[in-house]
């Protein structure tokens, strides 16, 4: 017991270490971030990239549809001026401002009303998708009554062969609607329960669209209240797909409901009417909403994705029209030269959060052998104390230095009698 | 005779600083109250720390009833009353509780010894012991060690703080319990007085080692203060002569100690050129005398 | 004997426990008025629909009161044991050690989890009145953290008051700061739910850090 005891001491400390020493590391190190943004230009068929580092101007490239090296590719520099006549499904604004707005490019009509219409502009974060729900939803009012949008009324759940509506304001099952819901989804070949669902509920937007739910088999459904009634609409897709998520938008290019991705991480892109689902070609780039940020963009002439992680950044752009894919840009995550010194200290990074998801729980990141020989020094010199002190605990310690280094030497050092 | 206490090469130092003692050897048989003396520092709360398993020696072996102190069982520990030095108990208990506390781990529990030295006091059985006094708190401390009634009672420094009434109370109360119940104790004091009342052997402990193990009679009997005049002003102290104790320059004349007699004193005194004038022996009126004949004034 | 250790452990940390529990009912009944004012003033459903869209659970305000409940009973039973070195006392008593610190540390426990368990009732009955019950269960499993943040406080103060050099002591306190604050990380609400279990587990081994302690304070390692 008296071991075990010493020993959970150590462990203790060696793991509080393992996230306090890399923590207190980037809290003094920190690295300016210079993400470059980019947009496909219509007017040219070519990247814009623009970058800015805190204090400095903004630099702005251009770079080819699916370059390599997309910063380093040319020494073309714009001004942001130019960048604006661009891309001016971006920046249409000041371009009326300055009266420099074409009637058309490549062939559309670009009146503020064209532009306005379809532009999509979406974030979606992992920390928004891995969290805990309670498995409870709330469901709005699709066509209200009156012109605007009412906070919803009643919440639903799911059972093992339905949909439960309860009254919010008495806590109370709504068997009628339960049922009428159940029926129509049941009707449409909904498999109780949904694995997956996405909403806006906000009384402050333009419309509801309601939820986009895929069913236990991994089939897509557009469900939502109208007038009090089930709309019930599945997507159409070949058998063998499976959805792993869906994301709803309702943003002002109503013809688009939101975006999709199956199991094997392809993106499909859907459609209001007749509830069509388009694969987006992105070949073998995989989108996986769990743990990448994505952004979409969308407007009268290309479709654009970001998809971001650890690793780096991904940029997409598909035809507005025939959902092409126009563009692909990669940009690596640059490792700072505090992180590359890190490697060398710390022989792995725990971590209990992660700006990937809203939960708390044990992980290990950043496995480095670069520490080893540090941490081989260290456990030298706690062996050297040990053998000169006659101490078995710091010779114990230096064995378990050798793997947790930095970690383990301080507390053998700072514990030990 | 067997012994409740046996200690063999004890050695131990502050930290990795100064030595305490070195291979410390003693015994504390069975029946006998033994008092532990030496000035401050040398080692008298550190050994019974030591004894009662609260301080890791560097070296060497104790057993209390023939088992090492680092594992004694829980019966055993209940064999043994102990005061901290100080009187220091659960003062945040009242009168009545802490003897209900205490009832329940001793089997020979004696509830009337406690009441018994409690109505003494003047103290409702509600009174929290905080909110006695050192003397009262003394008393409570020890009705507790009464009515343990343990084989071995090991006291540090029972006399620190208390009134010279309350230290009569507690040392009356203590010898007429030991002497009847034929209890062994080991106890420590700074108040010599105190001990010579109720101790039957005793440690005279130094800086480092043990002065001398024996029974206070003998110690009483055999041991002599010598006093003298020097031959000249500048004749040496007889320092550093074994068996001769606590060497002292005085007004009228030198004084010393020693368990020797007058002709192996004046042998010894001689062969270190010494010429002691009118040498005459004494013996010692106390055992407080003894301890500083032994120890010395500093 | 069991019962008299029980009893000696009350008596040290009676007015800490009956502080604790005032103290925590205080909270939580501010926290619940402060429910009853959203739904006085916008109505139940507002409370349902800020607890489904902005992840928030309305007792935020207790979150950190079974942490200072823990140290509050920790530190009121375990400092009377070190002043004047009193541990010694208790360390003469005759039972085994590790049964008398379990004993020791299970009253606290005991006292903690008392408090607690009523204030958990407390929330559990109010807010099965109120919401569905799977919302209910969502806000309960987010408080449990905050509990276990409570025994980890607990423990680690035994810890710390046990031990008798004022080095280690400090470095018993840092490493306590660091593990409770691994419990605070995460606001959103379930973000824990899946490390429960671990926790829990980690934070009943955190008993045997007071027994370090004390096997410390019998090698005489004490300023």
């Amino acid at each position: 017991m008296k071991k075990l005891s010493t020993i959970l001491l150590y462990i203790l400390s060696i793991a509080v270490l393992s996230w306090f020493l890399p923590w207190l590391y980037a809290l003094l190190t920190p690295t300016p971030s210079a993400e470059p943004f980019c947009a496909f230009s219509p007017v040219n068929g070519q990247w814009i990239i623009s970058r800015s580092a805190p204090g400095e101007k903004p630099q702005i490239t251009v770079a080819s549809p699916f370059s390599n090296d997309p910063l380093n590719e040319n020494d073309i520099r714009l001004t942001v001026a130019m960048r604006d006549s661009l891309v001016p499904q971006l920046y249409y604004r000041q371009l009326i401002a300055h009266d420099l707005l074409p009637d058309s490019i490549a062939g559309k009509e670009t009146s503020v009303h064209n532009l306005r219409t379809k532009e999509v502009f979406f974030n979606n974060s992992p920390r928004e998708i891995n969290k805990h729900t309670p498995g409870v939803w709330l469901m709005m009012e699709s066509m209200p009554v009156r012109v605007d949008l009412s906070d919803p009324e009643e919440t639903f759940r799911f059972t093992a062969d339905g949909i439960e509506f309860i009254r919010m304001a008495d806590n109370t099952v709504n068997t009628d609607r339960s049922c009428r819901f159940t029926e129509a989804m049941k009707s449409r070949g909904f498999t109780f329960p949904a694995i997956d669902l996405s909403a806006n509920i906000s009384s402050k937007k333009a419309y509801d669209e309601g939820y986009l739910m895929t069913d236990y088999d991994g089939k897509l459904y557009h469900v939502k209240q109208q007038a009090g009634r089930p709309y019930v609409a599945q997507f159409s897709l070949p058998d063998s797909v499976k959805i792993s998520k869906a994301i709803i938008w309702e943003e002002s290019d109503r013809s688009l409901l939101g975006m999709a991705v199956d199991t094997d991480g392809h993106p499909y892109l859907l459609k209001t009417d007749g509830h069509l689902a388009v694969r987006l070609p992105a070949g073998s780039i995989k989108v996986n909403p769990r743990s990448q940020t994505l952004m979409a963009m969308g407007n009268l002439f290309n479709i654009t994705l970001r998809l971001s992680d650890s690793d780096g950044t991904q940029w997409l752009t598909f035809d507005a029209d025939d959902l092409s894919l126009a563009g692909s840009l990669y940009f690596p995550r640059q490792k700072s030269a505090a992180a590359t010194a890190a490697r060398y200290i710390f022989p792995y990074t725990l971590s209990f959060v992660s700006v990937y998801d809203s939960l708390a729980y044990p992980r290990i990141s950043n496995l480095s052998w670069l520490a080893l020989p540090l941490n081989i020094l260290l456990a030298v010199i706690l062996m050297a104390i040990g053998i000169r002190r006659k101490n078995c605990g710091l010779k114990a310690g230096a064995a378990v230095t050798v793997i947790f280094g930095i970690y383990s030497f301080i507390p053998f050092i700072l514990l030990h009698d | 005779m067997n012994n409740v206490i046996s200690v063999r090469n004890l050695t131990q130092r502050y930290g990795r600083g100064r030595l305490i003692y070195d291979n410390l050897n003693f015994d504390v048989p069975q029946g006998s109250i033994l008092g532990l003396l030496g000035k401050n520092g040398t080692g008298k709360t550190t050994t019974i720390n030591i004894l009662m398993g609260f301080l890791k020696p560097q070296s060497g072996e104790c057993q209390i009833f023939g088992e090492e102190i680092t594992a004694l069982r829980p019966e055993t520990r209940a064999r043994i009353a102990l005061l901290l030095e100080g009187h220091v108990q659960y003062s945040f208990m009242s009168i009545s509780q802490i003897e209900e506390f205490y009832a329940k781990f001793y089997p020979r529990w004696n509830r009337d010894a406690y009441y018994g030295l409690m109505e003494k006091l003047h103290v409702s059985p509600g009174q929290k012991i905080s909110s006695m006094s050192n003397g009262q708190r003394s008393q409570v401390a020890l009705g507790l060690i009464l009515a343990q009634n343990a084989d071995l009672l090991v006291l540090d420094d029972f006399s620190l703080g208390l009134d010279p009434g309350y230290r009569r109370l507690f040392v009356d109360y203590l010898r007429d319990f030991v002497k009847s119940e034929g209890k062994t104790v080991f106890m420590t004091s700074h108040i010599i007085q105190d001990l010579e009342r109720l101790v039957d052997d005793c440690i005279i402990l130094d800086y480092g080692k043990i002065l001398t193990q024996q029974p206070v009679t003998d110690l009483m009997r055999d041991l002599h203060k010598f006093e003298y005049r020097p031959g000249s002003d500048n004749e040496k102290m007889p320092e550093n002569i074994p068996g001769i104790y606590s060497p002292w320059q005085g007004h009228d004349g030198r004084e010393f100690y020693s368990f020797l007699s007058r002709q192996e004193v004046e042998a010894l005194l001689s062969n270190e050129g010494i010429k002691p004038a009118g040498l005459t022996l004494s013996p010692v009126e106390s055992l407080e005398d003894a301890f500083i004949g032994l120890t010395g004034r500093y | 004997m069991t019962k008299a250790i029980l009893i000696k452990e009350y008596i040290k940390t009676r007015r800490a426990f009956w502080c604790s529990l005032l103290l925590s009912l205080f909270f939580t009944g501010y926290a619940i008025s402060g429910i009853n004012r959203v739904v006085a003033t916008h109505g139940i459903e507002h409370v349902w629909l800020i607890m489904l869209l902005k992840d928030q659970i309305f007792i935020d305000a207790i979150k950190y009161v079974p942490l200072l409940c823990g140290l509050l009973i920790g530190l009121s039973q375990m400092i009377p044991e070190m002043q004047l070195n009193r541990l010694k006392l208790t360390l003469h008593l005759p039972v085994p050690t590790l049964r008398l610190l379990l004993t020791m540390t299970g009253a606290g426990v005991a006292e903690l989890t008392l408090i607690y368990l009523i204030q958990f009732a407390i929330i559990t009955i109010y807010y099965s009145s109120l919401i569905a019950p799977e919302m209910t269960w969502s806000v309960l499993l987010t408080s449990i953290p905050w509990y276990l943040a409570g025994y980890t406080a607990y423990f680690f103060s035994a810890a710390v008051c046990l031990e008798g050099k004022w080095r280690r002591r400090i470095l018993l306190s840092l490493l306590a700061v660091g593990v409770l604050s691994v419990y605070y990380f995460q606001p959103i609400p379930g973000a824990y739910n899946g490390m429960l279990l671990p926790a829990l587990v980690v934070t009943l081994l955190l008993c045997l850090l007071a027994f370090t302690s004390v096997n410390r304070f019998k090698q005489g390692l004490i300023d």
